[in-house]
Order: C-alpha cells, then sequence, then structure tokens
C-alpha cells in the first residue's frame, strides 16, 4: 500500500474501526515508513488534545433566564389566545353562541326601533295634509320631514292624521270666532299664496296644506270645489299612504290636469303645490267650481261616510264648516238673513229659529204659510199657542234667503235660534209668530 | 421514544408543563452550552445560542414525534441556531468591521478574546489553560462542516449513528468528514505549537 492510501486510513486506524485486514497491511507499512508513524503520532497527539478540552460550565443563570423567556412567551400566548378561545370545546360554542344571540338581538332591537327612529325624524310641525292621496315610494326626493311622516306605520300614520285632524279643527273654529270678532282673515289677501312659493310648498308638501287650508278660507271666490279638494286629500292621506314625492309630483300632475280641463295652463310647471294653482284655476271658474262642489258633495257629508272612519268623518265635518265659515265671510255685509243662512246649517237638532213681531198673528200665520208653500217647503206645521204662531216646516237652503226677504215685508223677523253648521240640503224651520206691541 | 430516558419529561412538556421543561434545561445546558462554545469558540456568544435553543425547543415540543432522543434532537437545534449566529456575525464583521469582543483571525487561526473559564491559576494551570485556547483558536479556523462533526465525535462523544442523525448526513459523509478535519487540525495544531 502507497503512504497516501495508508494516510487516509491513520485516522480509523486510530479509532479501530478498520478491519483486521488493513489493520496488519498498515501494521506492516508503518513499521517500514517513518513519515507515516510520524503523521500516525501527530494524530494521536491531536485526539489527545481534543479529548483533553475542558468543559466550561454554564452561567447559573442561564436556567433560570431561559425559563424567564419560556413563560414569558406563554402568558402572552395565554393573553391573545387562551383567554378567548381555551379551553375550545367549552368557548367556542359559548362564543357561537353569544355572537348569535347579539346578532338577533340587534335585528330586533333595530326592528323595535325602527318605527321610533322614522316618528322622531319626522316633522314636528308637520299636519301633511297634502300628501295624502299621493303615492310615495322613495324618500331621495323628499325633505326629512316628509320622509318620516310618510314612511310611519298606517296605525301611526291614522293616529297622526286623528290628531292633526283634531287640531286642525280646533284651529278653525278658532279661526271662525275670529273672523266673526274682527274680521282678521278676510283682510289677508286674496292671492295669499303667491305662485312663486311653489317650490316651497314642493319642497315641504305636508308643511303647506294646513297653511294653504287656513289662507283659503276667507278667501272670496273659494267655494266648495276646495274644500272638496282639501276634503280628498284628507280622505286619501287617512288611507294611511306612506309614498314619496315622486309620486307626489305625479299625482299633483294628475290633479293639475284635472284642473287644466276646466282651465288649461299650458307650460305651467308640475307642482305639488296643487292647492295654489288649484285656487286659482277655480277663481277663474266659479261655476265649475260648483259642480265639482256638488259632484263632491257626498264627501262632505260627514253622516254618509261609514261610522269606522272616524277621522275622516270629521275632518270632513270640518271642511264642511270652513265652507260654512267661507260662506258666512262672503255674505257677511248682505245682513241678517243670509247670514242666518250661513250659520243655520250643519247638525241634525239644529233648526232655524226665527221670530217674527206682526200686528195681526193670524193674518201673518196665513201669509207666512203661503208663501212657504210657494218657496217649496214640506212638512208645515202650524201650531197655535197662548197669543203665538209657531209654523215649523222644512226648506232648502237656498229658499231661506227668499224665505227671509219676504218675511221682513210680512214683519219685524228677529233671531231666535241658529245652528253653528249649514247643511246644503233641506233645513228646518221654526218660525214664531207673536204680537208686536 | 420509550428508550428515551427523557421521555416522562418530554411528554409533560408537550401537555404544558412549564416545570417539566425547566428539568431538562438543567439537565442538557451543560452539554448545549459546551457545544456551543466549541462551535462559536465565544462563551457568551454560547450562552444566548443556548437560551434561544432552548426556547426555540420549548415552541417546537410538540412537534418532537420522539423519532430519535431528545438529547440528539436538542443538540440538532443547538447547532443549527450556531450556525445561524456565526452566519449573523460574519455579516456584521463584514458591515461593521471587527469587534473586540470577537475572536480576530490570525495567521495561525482564531485568536481567543474571551477565556471560558477564568478559575484562578497558577503558572500551570496558566499554562494549560493557554494550550487549550490555542486548541480551541485551531478548531474555531475549521470549516463548519468538519467543526461538527469534530466537536460532536471527538468533544462530545456521539457515535456516528447520532451524528448522522444530528446533522442529518449518512454515516459514510460522518465519518469521511470526521477523518479530514482530523488531518486538517493536525496541520493547524502543528503549525501552532511547533512539534507536536
Amino acid at each position: 500500500m502507497e503512504c497516501k492510501t495508508i494516510r487516509e486510513k491513520l485516522s480509523a486506524f486510530c479509532e479501530g474501526t478498520v478491519s483486521p485486514e488493513e489493520k496488519g497491511l498498515i501494521g506492516e507499512h508503518l513499521s517500514g515508513c517513518p513519515s507515516c508513524s510520524m503523521v500516525l503520532r501527530d494524530l494521536e497527539k491531536t485526539e489527545v488534545l481534543v479529548k483533553g478540552l475542558e468543559q466550561v460550565e454554564p452561567p447559573p443563570w442561564l436556567k433560570q433566564k431561559v425559563m424567564t423567556r419560556i413563560r414569558t412567551e406563554e402568558e402572552a400566548k395565554k393573553n391573545i389566545l387562551q383567554k378567548l378561545f381555551y379551553p375550545l370545546h367549552v368557548k367556542i360554542p359559548i362564543e357561537a353562541l353569544a355572537t348569535v344571540l347579539i346578532a338577533v338581538v340587534a335585528i330586533y332591537m333595530f326592528r323595535a326601533i325602527e318605527p321610533e327612529m322614522k316618528h322622531i325624524q319626522s316633522p314636528s310641525s308637520g299636519p301633511a295634509a297634502v300628501a295624502p292621496g299621493e303615492k310615495v315610494v322613495s324618500g331621495e326626493d323628499l325633505s326629512p320631514d316628509e320622509k318620516g311622516g310618510l314612511a310611519l306605520s298606517k296605525e301611526k300614520t291614522d293616529k297622526r292624521v286623528s290628531e292633526e285632524k283634531r287640531s286642525f279643527a280646533a284651529q278653525v273654529r278658532e279661526g271662525q270666532s275670529k273672523a266673526e270678532a274682527s274680521k282678521p282673515l278676510s283682510k289677508l289677501p286674496a292671492q295669499s299664496v303667491p305662485a312663486k312659493k311653489e317650490d316651497e310648498a314642493l319642497k315641504q308638501p305636508s308643511a303647506v296644506a294646513p297653511a294653504l287650508m287656513e289662507k283659503a278660507i276667507p278667501k272670496k271666490d273659494l267655494s266648495l270645489g276646495d274644500t272638496g279638494d282639501l276634503a280628498r286629500s284628507v280622505d286619501e292621506r287617512e288611507k294611511g299612504l306612506t309614498e314619496k314625492k315622486k309620486s307626489v309630483v305625479s299625482a299633483a300632475k294628475e290633479r293639475e290636469s284635472k284642473a287644466e280641463t276646466s282651465k288649461p295652463v299650458p307650460g305651467a310647471p308640475p307642482s305639488a303645490a296643487m292647492l295654489v294653482k288649484k285656487e286659482k284655476t277655480v277663481e277663474g271658474k266659479p261655476e265649475e267650481v260648483a259642480k265639482a262642489a256638488e259632484s263632491r258633495k257626498p264627501r262632505l257629508s260627514a253622516k254618509q261616510l261609514p261610522a269606522r272612519e272616524g277621522p275622516v268623518k270629521q275632518e270632513d265635518g270640518m271642511v264642511s264648516r270652513s265652507a260654512g265659515i267661507e260662506m258666512r265671510q262672503e255674505s257677511r255685509g248682505r245682513g241678517f238673513v243670509e247670514g242666518a243662512a250661513g250659520t243655520a246649517a250643519g247638525e241634525k237638532a239644529g233648526l232655524i229659529g226665527i221670530r217674527i213681531h206682526v200686528m195681526d198673528v193670524q193674518l201673518a200665520s196665513e201669509k207666512i204659510e203661503n208663501l212657504l208653500g210657494q218657496l217649496g217647503a214640506r212638512k208645515i206645521k202650524r201650531e197655535s199657542l197662548q197669543n203665538t204662531e209657531v209654523i215649523s216646516a222644512e226648506l232648502q237652503a237656498e229658499k231661506i234667503k227668499d224665505l227671509f226677504d219676504k218675511l221682513a215685508s210680512i214683519g219685524e223677523v228677529k233671531e231666535k235660534g241658529v245652528p253653528s253648521d249649514i247643511p246644503d240640503r233641506d233645513t228646518g224651520i221654526r218660525i214664531e209668530i207673536v204680537h208686536s206691541h | 421514544m420509550a428508550g428515551d430516558e427523557d421521555y416522562d419529561l418530554v411528554c409533560m412538556s408537550q401537555k404544558g408543563d412549564v416545570d417539566a421543561f425547566g428539568t431538562l434545561v438543567e439537565k442538557h445546558q451543560k452539554n448545549m452550552v459546551n457545544i456551543a462554545y466549541r462551535m462559536l469558540g465565544d462563551y457568551q456568544g454560547a450562552c444566548d445560542v443556548v437560551q434561544d435553543a432552548f426556547l426555540s425547543a420549548y415552541k417546537a415540543i410538540r412537534k418532537f414525534r420522539g423519532d430519535a432522543m431528545f438529547s440528539t434532537w436538542l443538540c440538532r437545534i443547538v447547532i443549527n441556531v450556531s450556525k445561524n449566529h456565526m452566519k449573523q456575525r460574519r455579516v456584521r464583521l463584514q458591515r461593521e468591521g471587527p469587534s473586540i469582543d470577537i475572536p480576530m483571525e490570525t495567521e495561525e487561526g482564531q485568536l481567543r478574546s474571551d477565556p471560558p473559564d477564568p478559575t484562578p491559576s497558577v503558572a500551570e494551570q496558566f499554562e494549560k489553560k493557554e494550550v487549550q485556547a490555542k486548541v480551541q483558536s485551531c478548531i474555531d479556523s475549521l470549516d463548519v462542516e468538519y467543526k461538527e462533526v469534530l466537536v460532536l465525535r471527538d468533544i462530545q462523544g456521539f457515535s456516528y449513528d447520532e451524528i448522522g442523525c444530528i446533522l442529518e448526513i449518512p454515516n459514510g459523509t460522518v465519518k469521511s468528514r470526521l477523518f479530514r478535519a482530523r488531518d486538517a487540525l493536525k496541520d493547524r495544531l502543528k503549525k501552532v505549537f511547533g512539534d507536536l
């Protein structure tokens, strides 16, 4: 064997990991080769030096430091994960259940609060008599007030409408009494709602409508056509419609087109404040307004409405009263007869009570009886009391004026009892004929 | 793993028993520090390496399947962390220049800057220490692949199988590397000491 091959195996020879054959061959070579023997000796000395290296001791703090680091890591892990999830078989179901519970409660609360929230957003002063008939679909174009008001549930809407109607009725009565006292309303200009306010009205139709109604009351030429519109609006409102301005506008267009059939307004922009427009249109065509009033009479009759539609009935009655007020206003200067006629309407129990002072009771009674017959009165009854003749009858409302005119020629007429409302059908009349002293 | 004397402690550690792992640390820390020290030639660095190695071992202990002895598995971690430490030190040296805390590279190999065990010495002990320092400097100058087999076989006394397992290399490779490592170390020692 050559020295190179022998030197490669010297390390294994030192360890004793060579085969016995190789061991013999290497031994033979080493005995005859001093250089290879020197290498073997150096290898053995190297091994002695390496194995003689002393072991170093670990620092006493090493274990403590290692364990501190481990515990810190463990704590951090526990803080983040274990507190949340461990033990998995207990905490994960609980957490899942809690999540579902929270979701359910959130949905329930949202649904419970939703109408209240919308109610809060709804207008504080928005009686919203306009919107009723129109169908509102989306809130994008609507004012927040309108959105809230229209989005109410039917029940709430009904409640609100009835409240509004009651308050409005009170306002009307108040206005009526004021009008009688000092005529403040009649001082308002006929064009109290200028057309340029249409945009404002469009923005807040709910707020505008009652104002329009109030302002419309003293108008000279505003007749039952307008009140019929209002009544219809209220009626439609009562249906609890929750819709949007688009539909408001479209419905307004519809009404506008209706108005245009009587008086076309070419190029007029569509507007939700149709009451204003309607007023103008009606003013121009009183005869059509009268027709419209005739066609809407049933709506104005509170008695003809079903009992369950309480708010509507009230509203209709209210409107009728407003019509009465108008009549009273416009006939204020025409004397007592018209005034009496204007106020002697409405309730069934309300009769027009008239006392007439004459020189000859019997003669006057006959004349009056004949007069009533000429005017087409029905159910004429005559009763004789002590020094007094009482004639009761039913007479058409429009003939009452004539009756009073003619009664004035017979004797001195004095009002005895006047009901607060005027029906536009047969009215009961009670005439007391007394002797004048 | 059934024949491993650390079996019970390892199982307890796997269940999260930190104290059991502490016992393992206490048991193996000396060997691990010595392996790291012989690999790095730096006592403080060796202590840092051993800390990191034990922390890594604790984090990964649930993945320990018992295919090898725990000590073998732990040695592999220490060797790997030591190699990483050496790489980082080399990169740091290239960037920042040599530090007084790091062993200097000389013609004769690396010189110790930090005696490992500065016990009170008399003249003989001082001489012995100096010899050991020179031997360590010669070991430090070896390639890593020679160094690791030399440390594991001639200093720590692992078998060829265990070394093959720790380093994940075949037994034949372990032997050939070891013989070359010894030969290289012999040449370095002859240079340092003159005539052995």
